[in-house]
């Protein structure tokens, strides 16, 4: 479906890109993960032809970017990280100059833009301005676009940041759905988001790919350092030497120690499950635990364990 | 393309720049009108007026052309043109039309002129059409400089002020060109570099002012407010158009291969 | 904390490392680069070249007149005659062509180019503007015969130029001059008058004007000029013995200042000059010939209507004279119906003046009319004074046409009453431009025409001016339609769009 080999931008001296290729399959949701600045919107704008590369050759279904621009572009519906709207435009109006840009026949164009605004729930704004809509609404107007024309491949940069939780969720099912007739690459720097949708993860840092794996694999890897967040009420001196003989516990880290209460970070090798351990040793010593929680791993949390030797 | 041209179009009216440009159009025709109206011997020649308008070109053009490709960069839009299976040429030339057509709207008021007049017994000669001719011909040049500004900014303000600055140099042409040989003829007299005699400095100085004055769209599209038709100076300025419409796309479309 | 920046710092190193590989730029990319510029650079050339090669060519050809009354186009008269012209003949504004203070601008160039078009590059067109050329006026005109201005024409072919002024290749509305003091067009002489020119400087006749020798002609320099400038070459005459004549091809013979009467041959020949279509130029004074008994002369003068008596003109009217003691020398006026006929300074210096006559029993198809006058309460002092010949007061001619019309092509005598038309003496002080010099060339010009065989008609020039004026209240009401109710109309409806769609 899309095929991008050796893709290198470089930004005057700057490297943003250095070697990047992959390939997405029909009816796959990839995800592209990695910090800000890593290279995730070049390597989108440079799929979708917004934007030049250095060196390195992207194709879509079998069409060049380069050398047959408008077939390539005829099967991708992108959207950016801001999204392309008219603000001077009612979310109809809009929609129908897309499809009129993506030569949507005339005949089915109100019938196909009707679908569109029902399946990202955006019937009920169709004659509003977008000026006047909400953020998260805008972002459904910015998805309904790309899906204009019916495009096989949809690129989506970032298509929750800014929006408020309820959004993102809603956002989040809304890729889920598409992802039954199009083939989805979707950007963010979350690694939840990431998890909770793709089918396929490729990490990205540095405008260099650190990992491409699909999510179950990726997820197992990322388990060997799991951190859990322990709140106890006591001393350091008495909770760290029992907490660090726990096996499977590699490490414990005071984050907080005010007004008797103690906040730890723990990490595991996630080889075991050391929560019932931790429960029945802090029971022992009559230390009450006040809050337990596991924690999400940070993005740098995943590059070293990613980049980490395996064992 | 229509599409483009459409959604230009239409944005215009969307928001007040279409309708002030129009507004004001009236306003200074209307004023110019009026002012042949109230004249004591009642003189009323629309295209006079129509000719007195050309000179504001210099302010409408930029206005009107200064969002085109500006403002899409700014709020992101472009990549919509970018990225949809066509090439950047058909949204210039789309973008083009519009604010052309735009041009042409503004021209409802000179109708109107022209009605009152016929009503009132005057008379409204061809040379009326001419300049009408004229005047929207001169602002398919105007307009793709205009065009081409706007793309290579993305700053409004810097592309209607760098359209101004050409336009400027553009009705100043005949004045410059008059002292650039005035320079060269006093440099060769002062000098007395190739010990000419005065008339050939004379005729030096006369081929270097009429070369660059060769250039000068407003003197070249005078004819037709004199009731001459021509197409030569009409080919000059569809053609110019032309290229300017060709370097935008060429701007736009370095995107494709510039490595900046 | 420390792991942390230990995996910052190894991913550091690896792009440091990975960006010391140097990239090659795909070449695909560099050619795009290279057709984008070659092409731009091509394009821009073309289009120059292009329409350089297009304006040098067909820029006439495609050129079209859309005027009403084909105002910018010669008419097929004109057309003829310039294709055959066997010179070559210039035509130069003395203007620079872009300059907009020249008002009749939109009149002259186009109509102008087509003439310099049509004529198969025997005519060229230019413009030389004297404030940046200075040479050019000693160029075209190195006698200063001509008095060459600025916002001129001049026509020229060879040695023989005639220049025109734009004002007077139009008849205005008199009415609008004298209402408002414009000049409003009505009429267009501009090919009228410069296809004549062509004709003029192109036509082979050379005409000749030949002065009667023999009676103490002091000498005729002045005069030469001004008939040069209309074409005329001046020979001297001299009419005695059997076989004196006068060339056939006299267009004009000019008597001046005869200090005596015409001897028999003379008188013979003048005679049947006149009748056979002779033009005549007299011009008789009453200064140092008060006691000569004109005879003779008078007998050529009474064919045409005309004595020369013995008296002079006694001007009145004090604002007439240059001091107040001094009678005989003074302004004289054109006449009115002269000065409507054709454009003539209005006053004239004028001194010692012969009384004229205009004979009260004109022969048959002899008219006589005043084309200089006195004041209306001038008289007369007769050298006789006994003789009290017509001393009340009143207009006495100075200057007298006298046309005869019995013949196909008229004949026609001037009779000027004073020497400050003609000699020497009077131009030595005053320039060849002032009023009685430029009376003489416009005088000359009208009973010597040029033959023109390609008399174009003229064109009305389109009048702007309402057909029914229009009332001072109308006219508000109208401008306050125009000024407000259309501008008011669309911003209404902007902000009413505006406002409507800013709250969807």
């Amino acid at each position: 479906m899309i095929e991008v080999s050796n893709l290198v931008k470089f930004y005057g001296d700057k490297r943003a890109l250095g070697g990047i290729s992959f390939t997405v399959n029909q009816g796959e949701i990839l995800g592209l993960l990695g910090p800000n600045g890593a290279g995730k919107t070049t390597t989108m704008n440079i799929i979708t032809g917004f934007l030049s590369a250095t060196s390195g050759k992207v194709t879509i279904n079998g069409y060049d970017i380069l050398e047959q621009p408008e077939l390539a572009k005829k099967n991708v519906g992108y959207l950016p990280e801001l999204p392309p709207l008219f603000l001077d435009m009612t979310v109809y109006e809009y929609l129908e100059y897309v499809s009129e840009l993506k030569k949507v026949p005339k005949a089915i164009k109100k019938k196909h833009i009707a679908e569109i605004m029902q399946m990202v729930h955006i019937g009920n704004v169709s004659g509003r301005l977008i000026h006047n809509l909400s953020k998260g609404y805008r972002q459904r107007v910015g998805i309904a676009q790309t899906l204009i024309g019916n495009p096989e491949v949809i690129i989506l940069d970032e298509p929750t940041v800014g929006l408020d939780p309820n959004q993102v969720i809603e956002t989040r099912k809304l890729i889920a759905s598409l992802s039954k007739r199009h083939t989805i690459i979707f950007s963010s720097h979350i690694l939840s988001e990431v998890q909770a949708v793709c089918d396929r993860i490729i990490i990205i840092n540095h405008g260099k790919i650190v990992a491409d794996a699909p999510t179950m694999e990726l997820s197992s890897r990322m388990e060997g350092n799991t951190h859990y967040l322990v709140t106890v009420e006591g001393a350091a001196s008495a909770v760290q030497m029992p907490l660090r003989a726990i096996p499977g516990v590699n490490a414990v880290t005071v984050l907080q120690d005010k007004n008797g209460y103690l906040q730890l970070d723990l990490m595991t090798n996630g080889e075991m499950d050391v929560r019932k351990s931790i429960f029945f040793t802090m029971a022992k010593l009559h230390i009450p635990i006040i809050e337990f929680r596991s924690m999400a791993p940070s993005l740098e949390d995943v590059f070293t364990s990613i980049t980490a030797p395996k064992k | 393309m229509f599409a483009v041209f459409k959604r230009e179009f239409l944005s215009y009216f969307r928001t007040p720049v279409g309708w002030i440009a129009i507004c004001l159009i009236s306003v200074i025709g209307g004023y110019y009108y009026s002012s042949m109206l109230t004249s004591s011997i009642s003189y009323v020649n629309v295209s006079a007026e129509v000719a007195y308008l050309r000179s504001f070109f210099i302010i409408l053009i930029p206005i009107i052309t200064m969002r085109l490709f500006a403002e899409e960069k700014r709020n992101g839009t472009d990549v919509l043109l970018y990225t949809m299976p066509f090439s950047i040429k058909v949204a210039v030339i789309g973008k083009f039309l519009a604010a052309l057509a735009l041009q042409a709207l503004m021209l409802v008021s000179i109708l109107f002129h022209m009605i009152i007049t016929v009503i009132l017994s005057g008379y409204v000669s061809s040379a009326t059409w001419g300049a009408i001719f004229g005047y929207l011909v001169l602002a398919a040049l105007f307009i793709s400089i205009g065009m081409l500004a706007s793309a290579l900014t993305e700053n409004q303000i810097m592309s209607a002020v760098f359209c101004f600055v050409i336009m400027l140099f553009l009705s100043m042409l005949s004045q410059i060109a008059s002292s650039i040989a005035g320079i060269v003829k006093a440099f060769l007299k002062f000098t007395k570099l190739f010990s000419l005699s005065d008339s050939t400095i004379y005729s030096i100085g006369e081929n270097i002012r009429s070369a660059i004055a060769w250039f000068d769209p407003y003197e070249r599209t005078k004819c037709y407010t004199s009731d001459v038709f021509k197409i030569v100076p009409l080919i000059f300025c569809l053609s110019f158009a032309a290229v300017f419409i060709y370097i935008t796309f060429r701007v736009l479309e370095k995107k494709r291969w510039s490595q900046s | 904390m420390a792991k942390k920046t230990a995996t910052e710092s190894i991913l550091r190193e690896k792009t440091v490392k990975q960006a010391k590989v140097k990239v090659r730029t795909d070449s695909r990319f560099k050619s795009l680069r290279s057709m984008s510029i070659i092409s731009v650079v091509l394009v821009i050339a073309i289009c120059i070249v292009a329409n350089i090669l297009l304006s040098l060519t067909l820029d006439d050809t495609l050129t079209f007149d859309t005027s009403s009354v084909q105002s910018n186009t010669i008419t097929p008269l004109s057309k003829t005659y310039i294709k055959n012209l066997d010179k070559q003949v210039e035509i130069i504004g003395l203007f620079d062509k872009n300059d907009t203070s020249f008002e009749w601008r939109d009149y002259f160039l186009p109509i102008l180019d087509d003439y310099e078009s049509k004529a198969g590059g025997k005519i060229d067109l230019k413009y030389i503007d004297p404030d940046v050329d200075p040479f050019i006026i000693s160029r075209l005109d190195p006698d200063g015969i001509y008095n060459l201005q600025k916002y001129t024409y001049v026509i020229r072919c060879g040695d023989i130029l005639v220049s025109e002024d734009p004002y007077s290749c139009f008849k205005y509305d008199t009415n609008v001059y004298q209402y408002y003091g414009l000049l409003m067009p009505i009429t267009n002489y501009i090919e009228q008058i410069f296809t004549g020119d062509i004709v003029y400087v192109t036509s082979d006749r050379q005409l000749h004007a030949y002065f009667l020798q023999g009676h103490d002609l002091l000498g005729h320099a002045s005069m030469d000029i001004i008939l040069k400038t209309l074409g005329f070459a001046s020979s001297d005459l001299i009419l005695k013995g059997e076989t004196a004549k006068i060339p056939d091809d006299c267009e004009l013979l000019v008597i001046m200042e005869p200090t005596t009467d015409l001897s028999l041959t003379e008188k013979e020949l003048i005679k049947s000059y006149l009748d056979n279509s002779g033009k005549v130029l007299l011009s008789i004074n009453y200064d140092k010939n008060k006691n000569v008994q004109y005879t003779n002369l008078n007998e050529v003068t009474q064919k045409m209507g005309i004595t020369l008596e013995s008296g002079t003109i006694h001007e009145n009217d004090i604002n007439y004279l240059y001091t107040p003691d001094d009678p005989y020398s003074s302004i004289a006026v054109a006449d009115s119906s002269y000065a409507s006929y054709i454009s003539v300074p209005a006053t004239y210096s004028v001194e010692s003046c012969r009384f004229l006559r205009i004979e009260p029993d004109l022969p048959e198809n002899v008219y006589v009319s005043p084309l200089v006058v006195t004041s209306s309460i001038a008289s007369v002092d007769m050298a006789d004074q006994s003789v009290d010949a017509s001393a009340s007061s009143g207009t006495y001619p100075i200057v007298l046409q006298s046309v005869d019309t019995s013949k196909n092509e008229p004949s026609c005598l001037i009779v000027i009453s004073t020497a400050t038309f003609t000699s020497d003496a009077y131009y030595l002080d005053n320039t060849l431009e002032n009023n009685n010099a430029v009376f003489m060339k416009t005088m000359l010009q009208d009973i010597c025409p040029i033959p023109n065989s390609v008399l174009v008609p003229s064109k009305t020039v389109p009048s702007y001016i309402l057909n029914k004026p229009l009332s001072s209240s109308s006219a508000t009401m109208w401008s306050i339609v125009v000024m407000t109710v259309i501008p008011l109309g669309t911003l209404i409806c902007g902000v009413y769009i505006y406002r409507r769609r800013r709250h969807l």
